[in-house]
């Protein structure tokens, strides 16, 4: 998968968790939205159910059987969670690895 | 997604995971089973999948393959097991890592990838294997047995995690059944074993069957983070 494609299925997967949103979705989702932490989208439960539904959605487009929160990324220093740049970057390098 | 409710078994090839699989089958269940090995059951509603249950890649691409094919998973029964019989000072270390690996690794690493997929469909059932070994502290049974403490614990901590999805999680603890798993268990240890249940009797897979089918049944809903022994063992 091609980084934008990655970038549209974050932004297409956000969108059905806006309920799950505390302050609500945001008027646009773009690279810098921070999903964690302050002003970020989700609360802790909120990320990990989203994360988890990504993953599955990542790996039924790809054709892939990447794990998203692997041991690297939650040892990581700057978490790859922290945006939706981060982690669209995140997914790319975990498929290419695949 | 299919209508047909969907039921996930792990050591089913023999034993009391095959026993489960044909008992679902028979309920009108479709089933998918895993063992290391194949499996000779043929049925229109049984799918079987050779996977070591504490391989993170095939635990991955088995439940890829409900999903994309049934959409759905109404339960899991976490059946995988191996008992390991031996003084502790006698028990070498790669026995201990493989009755880890396959007791705790394995329940935990389905039950994750379970519930990515029952959340989906607004709930499920997860049932764990405990064994009577861990209240009765049997000696002989230190890794076995302290396997089984933790999966007893992670079906505590699951059944709160999963608990806002719909999610129960619970666990049989079956006394000694006649099955591959206690045959190399001297005679005379049974006979002591069986003497201090309640119920001093082996245990048979209809037994386990129906805790099974309390825990699946719709009206268990409000029941979760629950062990429930057989035989009387407390």
């Amino acid at each position: 998968m091609e980084r934008h494609d990655l970038l549209r299925l974050v932004q297409d997967t956000l969108d059905d968790f806006a309920s799950m949103m505390p302050d609500g979705p945001p008027d646009t989702l773009d690279e810098s939205t921070a999903l964690f932490g302050p002003g970020g989208l989700f609360d802790s439960i909120g990320l990990v159910t989203f994360l988890a539904d990504l993953e599955e959605q990542v790996n039924d487009e790809a054709d892939a059987v990447i794990t998203v929160a692997d041991e690297r990324a939650l040892s990581a220093e700057k978490s790859p969670f922290r945006s939706i740049a981060s982690l669209v970057d995140h997914l790319a390098a975990r498929l290419t690895e695949e | 997604m299919s209508e047909q409710r969907t039921a996930m078994v792990t050591g089913a090839r023999k034993g009391i995971g095959r026993h489960l699989v044909e008992h679902l089958l028979a309920s009108g269940w479709h089933v998918t089973g895993c063992s290391r090995k194949a499996s000779e059951l043929r049925h229109d509603n049984y799918t079987h999948f050779e996977a070591d249950v504490s391989d993170e890649k095939a635990a991955k691409t088995l439940f890829k393959s409900i999903r994309k094919g049934a959409g759905r998973l109404d339960a899991l029964i976490n059946n995988a097991g191996i008992a390991g019989m031996n003084h502790a000072l006698l028990t070498p270390m790669d026995a201990v890592e493989r009755v880890l690996r396959t007791n705790v690794m394995g329940t935990f690493l389905y039950s994750r990838e379970a519930a990515k997929l029952m959340k989906r469909g607004g709930g499920g059932r997860i049932v764990n294997f405990s064994t009577v070994a861990v209240p009765m502290a049997l000696e002989g049974e230190a890794a076995y047995a302290a396997s089984k403490a933790a999966v007893e614990s992670l079906t505590r901590v699951l059944a709160r995690e999963f608990g806002s999805f719909g999610i129960t999680v619970n666990a049989v603890g079956p006394t000694p059944i006649d099955t591959d798993l206690i045959r190399a268990v001297p005679e005379d240890k049974i006979r002591g074993l069986l003497s201090r249940q309640a119920l001093p009797r082996l245990g048979e897979y209809a037994d386990v069957t129906n805790v099974v089918d309390f825990f699946l049944r719709p009206e268990s809903a409000f029941v979760t983070g629950q062990v429930i022994y057989l035989g009387g063992v407390s």
